[in-house]
């Protein structure tokens, strides 16, 4: 099998495997980080997103060939210590019911508000539309964004 | 309100010392919970549930299934029995000891208990995993200070009476001298447990934590990748394994050729069993592709025959069949109408799996299942060792999870391969495999009285049974409307798999029944709102008044809105109603602007969850009404993805307010709540509109 180097967080991974494998598998079940999530597998929900070179992208179809060489960051990564503004509004309004789609809404997030920001309501509605969230936290979400926004920590 | 007479049953809670230090409170849930206790009985989800009492008085030798643990550092730790799948109960449950123990709510460590007979009923379900916990560990938490302060009145050699305690500490009321719990573990654990009339429950009136709203205790998991979910679980050399299953709802394997599978980099192994044809391989991926190689020949045992259409049309004349011709005298006003509502399925985010290793001794299982007692039983029917489930945390349930299916393929697997192994379930798998809300007809037909109150109701629903046509008439017992009302059940077998759909048929009963209230009311000239309040009990108009004035009633909406109402008692046990309003644009697309909700679900113990539920019901019922829909053509079920079984996204969300009226009932259901009133009130929303009666879901369907 080929032999493929990726940056994950900040750390050098080289594996062997199938160059066809989506991101998401070679993070979950060969590097062992478990916090992006499978849920649709055809890049319809969202739960599977990451950011490259600060991007998000949805990890569930786009091949592992196409990361060689970019810095890839995963929830694990987006902040140290949990201490992101995001996270932190997260806790602080209460986002999570399951939980199992937040990591890729606060992914999406986090991409949002680092190209804009001081997103408006419509540019937050449109940048997090694709993230599905089968317990309906997101006004809870919304309400977390603009928390940040507004220079909550 | 809230009796103490439930503590003349001391035979329920135990009190021992732990080594290393420490006490343990273990409590038997059965034991305080007879026919005085306030939490509603009249409750059904799933299978009768728990090991069988054989014992003719059951509460005599204890077998508890709640636990407490006093530690001398100062944590508290509690185990608990149900399910976490985002209803907060582990928050909730904390809150309630903290309260009733007199401690901060922060040091109360949550332990998840897998597994076990001892613990009785474990199924999360039917809206109940707060409510029936509640007044236990009231009881638990009271005693255990009680002991607390006997133990201090020992060291001090004064009265209990003069005793009190606050955060974590017994007071002396006279000298203000004060000693923590961790000091008097030691003396505590050698005193005896005290008698029901030393103990006292505090009064709801000086609760300073429930009623108040708490963070999640595990919230922080959720934000940075730690939480382990099921498909999370990793087991050193595990592997992972797909199963490609009948595209027909009953069909078998003839034959197969998995050549190509065994070309595709990470495959292992390519089994058959039961399900299907299980592809089992180093990571998931390979498991998938190589499933998608496989060539391989069904049946369908017959089940080309299954067309969601036809099954309409058979329930329509089944309820036609039983239907007799109304005999109207002149001057009478009879209504009648009928209404579908489809196949759904579940569609949690996360799809079912399950994890399965064997040792030499066991067979541990990880399942995220909301009933750990099934989960086990139907893994050690395949496993034939000593068996033991874990239950991590759930991506949501909404019922699906009171089904095992997931559960003994991979142990078989597990088993048959020698290996540790995940057993993946693609979303494809999820939707096309599923155990759906049943399609269900109604039919409602009323004789309304001069002053448009009906003495004739009659609600007939044909659909598939669950678990027994009992299934079919949730909702209709329990209801608010004081008129006199009958249900005709007309369950069918098929052999579609149905299962439990958050709120199960309530939100297919509420759907029929309060669209039907609203062209009863139109009949009448009456405003929806006003009608209903005349023909509901006091608690349920105590809501809809709320309701009312919170979304301005009657109030002007802007051009192109409308506005329509509904409300249910989900199993009698909590009311809500719900005002719904909508816009269309020229287009005819249809959007939910605003949703007010009010609930009286008895005693809040955590409102902010309280409303997280409630908006997380009104999205479900949302995506159901807007767009919900599993068909069935040719024994296949259609839909596969979100794609074409689409969920409600951020764009379609509505505002949401909810308010909780305040009650002096113990706590009742909250989970399954929200959803029943959201789809007819919307629906009576785009005819007061539109003045078009939508009778089929979803609402897509229809061209407006």
């Amino acid at each position: 099998m080929p032999t493929i180097a990726l940056t994950v967080n900040e750390i050098e991974y080289v594996v062997e495997i199938p160059t066809d494998m989506p991101l998401l598998w070679v993070l979950r079940d060969v590097i062992g980080l478990t916090g992006t999530k499978y849920s649709c597998g055809i890049g319809e929900c969202g739960a599977c997103t990451v950011l490259a070179e600060g991007e998000p992208q949805r990890s569930c179809i786009k091949p592992i060939s196409d990361f060689e060489g970019v810095a890839i960051t995963t929830i694990e990564g987006l902040s140290p210590d949990g201490g992101h503004p995001l996270q932190k509004a997260w806790i602080e309004i209460g986002v999570s019911e399951c939980g199992f789609c937040q990591p890729g809404q606060l992914m999406t997030a986090a991409a949002l508000l680092e190209r804009n920001p001081n997103p408006n309501t419509e540019e937050i509605i449109r940048a997090m539309n694709g993230n599905l969230c089968r317990c309906g936290s997101y006004n809870r979400i919304q309400q977390a964004i603009q928390h940040v926004i507004q220079g909550g920590d | 309100m809230i009796t103490q007479n439930k503590l003349s049953r001391r035979e329920f809670l135990r009190v021992s010392a732990i080594a290393g230090g420490g006490l343990l409170i273990s409590v038997s849930l059965v034991g305080c919970m007879d026919e005085e206790s306030s939490t509603p009985t009249e409750i059904v989800t799933g299978e009768p549930i728990g090991p069988p009492t054989e014992k003719p008085v059951p509460f005599r030798e204890i077998e508890p299934n709640l636990y407490i643990k006093l530690d001398t550092t100062g944590t508290v730790t509690l185990t608990i029995h149900r399910s976490e799948m985002g209803q907060g109960v582990r928050t909730a449950l904390a809150m309630i000891l903290a309260e009733e123990l007199d401690i901060d709510f922060s040091s109360v460590v949550i332990e998840q208990a897998g597994a076990d007979r001892s613990y009785g009923d474990q199924v999360t379900g039917g809206s109940r995993s707060v409510s029936s916990s509640y007044m236990p560990l009231r009881i638990a938490g009271a005693t255990a200070r009680q002991l607390l302060i006997n133990a201090a009145t020992n060291v001090w050699g004064v009265d209990a009476e003069t005793c009190h305690t606050q955060n974590g500490c017994v007071i002396h009321s006279d000298s203000n001298q004060q000693i923590a719990y961790t000091a008097l573990i030691e003396t505590a654990s050698g005193l005896p447990v005290p008698p029901p009339n030393e103990v006292n429950l505090k009064d709801p009136a000086d609760f300073t934590i429930i009623g108040t709203n708490q963070k999640r205790v595990d919230e922080t998991q959720f934000v940075d990748g730690s939480a382990i979910f099921g498909s999370d679980v990793r087991i050193p050399g595990m592997l992972y394994a797909t199963i490609a299953r009948s595209p027909h709802v009953r069909g078998e394997v003839v034959n197969y050729d998995a050549t190509s599978t065994g070309e595709v980099e990470g495959v292992e192994a390519v089994v058959e069993i039961p399900q299907g044809i299980a592809v089992v391989a180093s990571n998931s991926w390979s498991a998938i592709k190589g499933r998608n190689a496989l060539d391989i020949t069904w049946n369908d045992r017959g089940s080309v025959e299954f067309n969601s259409l036809d099954i309409q049309h058979m329930l329509s004349e089944e309820i036609d069949s039983e239907l007799s011709p109304i005999e109207s005298e002149s001057g009478e006003i009879w209504l009648e109408a009928r209404y579908v509502v489809p196949y759904l399925a579940h569609a949690t985010m996360e799809p079912m799996n399950c994890s399965v290793q064997f040792t030499s001794e066991e067979c541990e299982v990880w399942a995220t299942t909301q009933d750990p007692s099934d989960a086990s039983s139907s893994a050690r029917g395949v496993s034939n060792v000593r068996t033991r489930v874990h239950i991590p945390l759930i991506g949501c349930g909404l019922g699906r999870r009171l089904e095992v299916d997931y559960v003994p393929e991979a142990v078989r697997l597990s088993k048959i391969i020698e290996a540790p192994v995940q057993v993946v379930w693609t979303r494809e798998d999820d939707i096309q495999h599923d155990f759906y809300r049943p399609m269900s007809v109604h039919h409602l037909r009323a004789r309304l009285k001069v002053d448009g109150i009906p003495d004739i109701f009659s609600h007939h629903i044909a659909g598939q049974a669950i678990g027994s046509s009992f299934d079919l008439e949730q909702g209709t017992r329990g209801s608010p409307y004081t008129f006199p009302r009958t249900a005709h059940v007309h369950a069918i077998n098929l052999p579609i798999p149905t299962g439990y759909w958050r709120a199960v048929y309530n939100s297919q009963n509420a759907f029929a029944n309060e669209c039907f209230i609203d062209e009863i009311a139109e009949a009448a000239k009456q405003d929806p709102l006003t009608y209903r309040l005349m023909a509901v009990n006091d608690r349920m108009a105590d809501v809809l008044t709320l309701a009312g004035e919170q979304a301005g009633w009657g109030d002007p909406l802007p051009d192109g809105w409308g506005r329509g109402i509904a409300c249910h008692s989900t199993w009698g046990e909590s009311d809500v109603a719900q005002v719904a309003e909508v816009s269309m644009d020229d287009q005819g697309n249809v959007k939910v602007e605003r949703v007010v909700c009010v609930i009286d679900c008895g005693l809040a113990i955590n409102p902010q969850m309280i409303s997280a539920q409630m908006e997380s019901g009104i999205a479900v019922g949302l995506s159901a009404a807007l767009s919900g829909e599993i068909t069935i053509v040719d024994g296949k079920v259609v839909q596969s993805n979100f794609h074409n079984y689409p969920l409600l996204r951020m764009e379609e969300m509505p505002v949401v307010e909810v308010y909780i009226l305040p009650s002096d009932r113990n706590p009742a259901g909250v989970g399954e709540m929200g959803v029943p009133p959201i789809a007819p009130a919307v629906v009576n929303a785009l005819h007061n509109l539109t003045g078009v009666r939508i009778r089929k879901l979803p609402i897509s369907d229809v061209s407006m």
